[in-house]
């Protein structure tokens, strides 16, 4: 027996590798034709909305062209603006990713015990938290470089120079994250640290994103004379710019690259360099110093003090008394699981703000210049409303059910049968989606300022998406059921999740589709016609009902009928 | 109190149970062994409604396990060998949980509830999260959940692993006591020396199918060896004793 790491850094870091992509090719392969299908509309999709990032930022910087002098420099602003914001949003999303990749990873026990090198380890659970943190905002970068090429002309050495550029800067908010939630593991050991990062990591995601809405983006595609107050607006952007950070080491590298001007590119390029690798590297070398106590102690449990937390399943309890016992068991149970898990409170806080971003687009819109089209565009709105819902569905509906995980055969082995299970599930969920789609829903109203029969239309069509998309999130939780993972956005990300978001695509189209008939005949024809034809307003009640009866009944039922079958 | 008819699991083209009758008296204490992946887990399984079996019929207290599963599991307590919890719930929480599904409550619930915790030594961590329990305590909070609604049969896969001594002692009384009073235990372990100790009959099932049922000297005497104990006449019955090698690869 020997002491000594058995392989080499670069052969450990290469084994260590080859394992991952055996993994994820073993995936693809079990899962079978679905996987490649979910595969190429991901890529169809994901290639359409880069297509239109492009369409934007190619349209929004020829429209910059073309104002004397203001114009490039607004660019440039604009450029640097996004290295800064992606920048931060690499570093948050890193500080929250490390901890799954890095410390709660079941693989570690096992490379822990294992005679490898700790510091190829730490590099391979870097890379891994760099890739999963940095693919997203990189995807989207390209097709912004891309506008900048064209746009400025910016020839092939743009092109090289800005991907590599791209590349270095993203390891750099990358190793900071990742450095910083390694220090923090280790010098503030327990569980409430890694539960504070991941909720603070997520909150700071959430900042940012309600910052960058902000900031207005859409005033670029104004007119000119608004361009004053942008310019000031820039003007005081320019004071915080941080000429220190690599966001403006970027921008100078991947400008210089786009003007042909070598000063400016070897200046950026210098420092990202000379200054950005070093420090990145130093990062690195600091996690690997500290990280094997940082994970040791994020093994440790210690949670809240115990006299808060045995308060708290009585008083739920007591809450709920109305309910028959075993509802209420499972309400109280899911309600406990949720409010400590902070993964969950996390996520929801970037839902929210997300759905507040949205919300605050409404108010953007300038409604006078529209006034004729207001209901029209209000109708359009209870469709986007539908997809928010169904992106709270997919992310907490949907994972209901396979977030029983391996403790369901408690469930299972108990007197409560698997409708009983499914109902429950869909009446503790109904609730909570119902309110959220009113409060969608009221907030619209009351900026859009719609007459009685609009509001009156949207609320209940509201109401009545909420109560399709509940059934089709617990109904096609049980058909897809991913008992092997208790992380809530690996479940939803998972094949059923997808189907979960076309089925509700589908449903909400169809909602809409049967009331837009009689809307148009409302409006053009005024509300008398309904009282002289009924029909006209009947017809589509019953086809609505019946595609909410189909939305409601079909998928718990096929999940009763998958779960029943089911082999735990 | 247990009957299973000509019970079949198959997965595909593998048969993990094949035709096995058996029946377990109210009170017995039954021990069903067999060398890993002999089908007594997917017995099991079926029994407490987890697995359906591919034909034949099982039932629990005259219920049909698959046409009447509420019924059956309302008499019915498993613990399973592999203690998944919810981790994020304290053992209190838990156990008002299990209670909630077989739809008791009340403070008679609330007391047996604590007492079983002070029973299996949980009682300082009551209102800690399970998911810094041991295997072993996990596997207390599962026993003392499947022992709170009073089952009439409790169907237990590999009771003793991850217990302590202490708790492995005190879980073999809890069973002789549960059998006296009538409650019916149909246990499936690898420690021969619980089932030899414990079994008041014993079924041995092997590639599927149930090779030997009988009392320990039942099957001493099928075997044709002396006073031999359970391990001798469970490698004999199932021919899979195995001579070490003389180099360890």
């Amino acid at each position: 027996m020997t002491d000594q790491p058995s392989a080499g850094y670069f052969a450990t870091l290469r084994g260590l590798a080859l394992v991952q992509t055996r993994q994820s090719a073993n995936g693809f392969r079990r899962g079978g034709a679905f996987v490649w299908l979910k595969l190429l509309s991901g890529v169809v999709f994901g290639a359409f909305f880069l297509a239109w990032i492009y369409f934007i930022f190619e349209r929004v910087l020829t429209y910059f062209t073309s104002i004397q002098l203001m114009g490039t420099v607004l660019a440039e602003r604009l450029l640097s603006l996004l290295f800064l914001t992606v920048f931060a949003l690499v570093f948050f999303s890193n500080v929250v990713v490390t901890i799954s990749t890095a410390f709660l990873s079941t693989d570690l026990n096992l490379l822990m015990a294992l005679p490898l090198r700790r510091s190829a380890v730490v590099t391979a659970k870097f890379l891994e938290s760099w890739l999963s943190s940095a693919w997203m905002p990189a995807l989207l970068f390209l097709p912004i470089l891309a506008a900048y090429g064209a746009v400025f002309r910016g020839g092939w050495l743009f092109g090289i120079v800005s991907f590599g550029v791209l590349t270095l800067f993203l390891a750099l908010p990358a190793a900071l994250g990742f450095s910083v939630t390694t220090l923090l593991m280790r010098f503030f050991p327990a569980r409430q640290i890694r539960d504070s990062m991941l909720l603070l990591g997520v909150l700071g995601l959430a900042v940012v994103s309600v910052v960058l809405r902000m900031s207005r983006p859409e005033v670029f595609t104004q007119s000119s004379d608004q361009l004053g107050t942008w310019s000031q607006y820039l003007e005081e952007l320019r004071t915080p710019a941080a000429p220190y950070l690599p966001g403006a080491w970027a921008t100078q590298a991947v400008l210089g690259a786009l003007y042909q001007r070598t000063s400016l590119l070897l200046a950026g390029l210098g420092k990202l360099l000379g200054i950005g690798l070093p420090l990145g590297w130093a990062f690195l070398a600091l996690s690997s110093r500290f990280f094997e106590k940082g994970w040791y102690n994020a093994q440790e449990s210690v949670g809240l003090p115990a006299p808060r937390r045995g308060r708290v399943g009585p008083w739920l309890n007591r809450l709920f008394g109305f309910l028959p016992p075993p509802l209420r068991a499972l309400l109280v149970k899911d309600l406990l699981v949720f409010s400590r898990d902070p993964t969950q409170w996390a996520q929801l806080s970037l839902l929210l703000s997300l759905i507040g971003v949205y919300l605050y687009n409404y108010r953007r819109i300038p409604l006078d210049a529209y006034a004729d089209y207001r209901n029209l565009i209000f109708f359009l709105s209870m469709g986007f409303s539908g997809f928010i819902v169904s992106a709270v569905g997919v992310r907490y509906i949907f994972p209901t059910v396979s977030l029983e995980g391996r403790s369901f055969w408690i469930i299972r082995s108990s007197p409560l049968t698997i409708r009983g299970i499914l109902w429950g599930k869909f009446l503790l969920a109904f609730l909570p989606m119902t309110a959220l789609s009113l409060a969608v829903m009221g907030v619209s109203i009351q900026v859009m300022k719609v007459d009685l029969f609009m509001a009156t239309l949207s609320l209940g069509t509201m109401a009545i998406l909420a109560l399709g998309l509940t059934a089709l999130g617990v109904g096609l939780g049980g058909v897809f059921t991913y008992f092997k993972s208790d992380n809530a956005s690996q479940i939803s990300t998972s094949l059923g999740g997808y189907v979960y978001v076309m089925a509700s695509v589908t449903f909400i189209s169809l909602v809409l589709l049967v009331e837009a008939t009689p809307v148009r005949v409302y409006y053009l024809r005024h509300p008398e016609v309904f009282r002289t034809s009924p029909w006209e307003a009947w017809v589509p009640a019953l086809y609505l009902a019946g595609v909410v009866a189909a939305a409601v009944i079909l998928p718990l039922a096929l999940g009763e009928r998958r779960l029943t079958e089911q082999e735990i | 109190m247990i009957k299973i008819e000509h019970l079949y699991k198959r997965y595909g083209r593998l048969t993990a149970v094949e035709d096995l009758n058996l029946e377990v008296g109210a009170g017995e204490i039954f021990g069903f062994l067999g060398p890993n992946g002999a089908g007594k887990t997917t017995t099991l399984k079926i029994l407490t409604g987890l697995l359906l079996p591919t034909s034949g019929r099982a039932s629990i207290g005259g219920f049909d396990v698959v046409r009447e599963s509420s019924q059956a599991k309302r008499l019915t307590s498993l613990i399973p060998d592999r203690p998944y919890l919810y981790e994020k719930l304290t053992p209190v929480e838990y156990l008002r949980f299990v209670a909630g599904l077989y739809g008791l409550e009340g403070p008679e619930t609330e007391k047996r509830a604590e007492e079983y915790l002070e029973l299996f030594g949980l009682l300082p961590w009551r209102d800690e999260l399970i998911e810094g329990f041991s295997h072993g305590m996990k596997q207390k909070v599962v026993m003392a959940g499947a022992l709170l609604p009073r089952p009439r049969a409790l169907i237990v896969d590999e009771p003793m692993v991850g217990l302590d001594p202490a708790a492995a002692k005190l879980v073999k009384d809890l069973f002789s006591k549960l059998s006296r009073e009538g409650v019916t235990i149909m246990l499936s372990t690898h420690t021969l020396e619980v089932a030899q100790k414990l079994c008041h009959r014993i079924g041995i099932i092997h590639r599927a199918k149930l090779i030997a049922l009988g009392t320990l000297e039942e099957l001493r005497g099928r075997t044709g060896q002396g006073d031999v104990d359970l391990e001798s006449v469970f490698l004999e019955l199932t021919g899979s004793a195995r001579e070490a090698p003389e180099a360890i690869p």
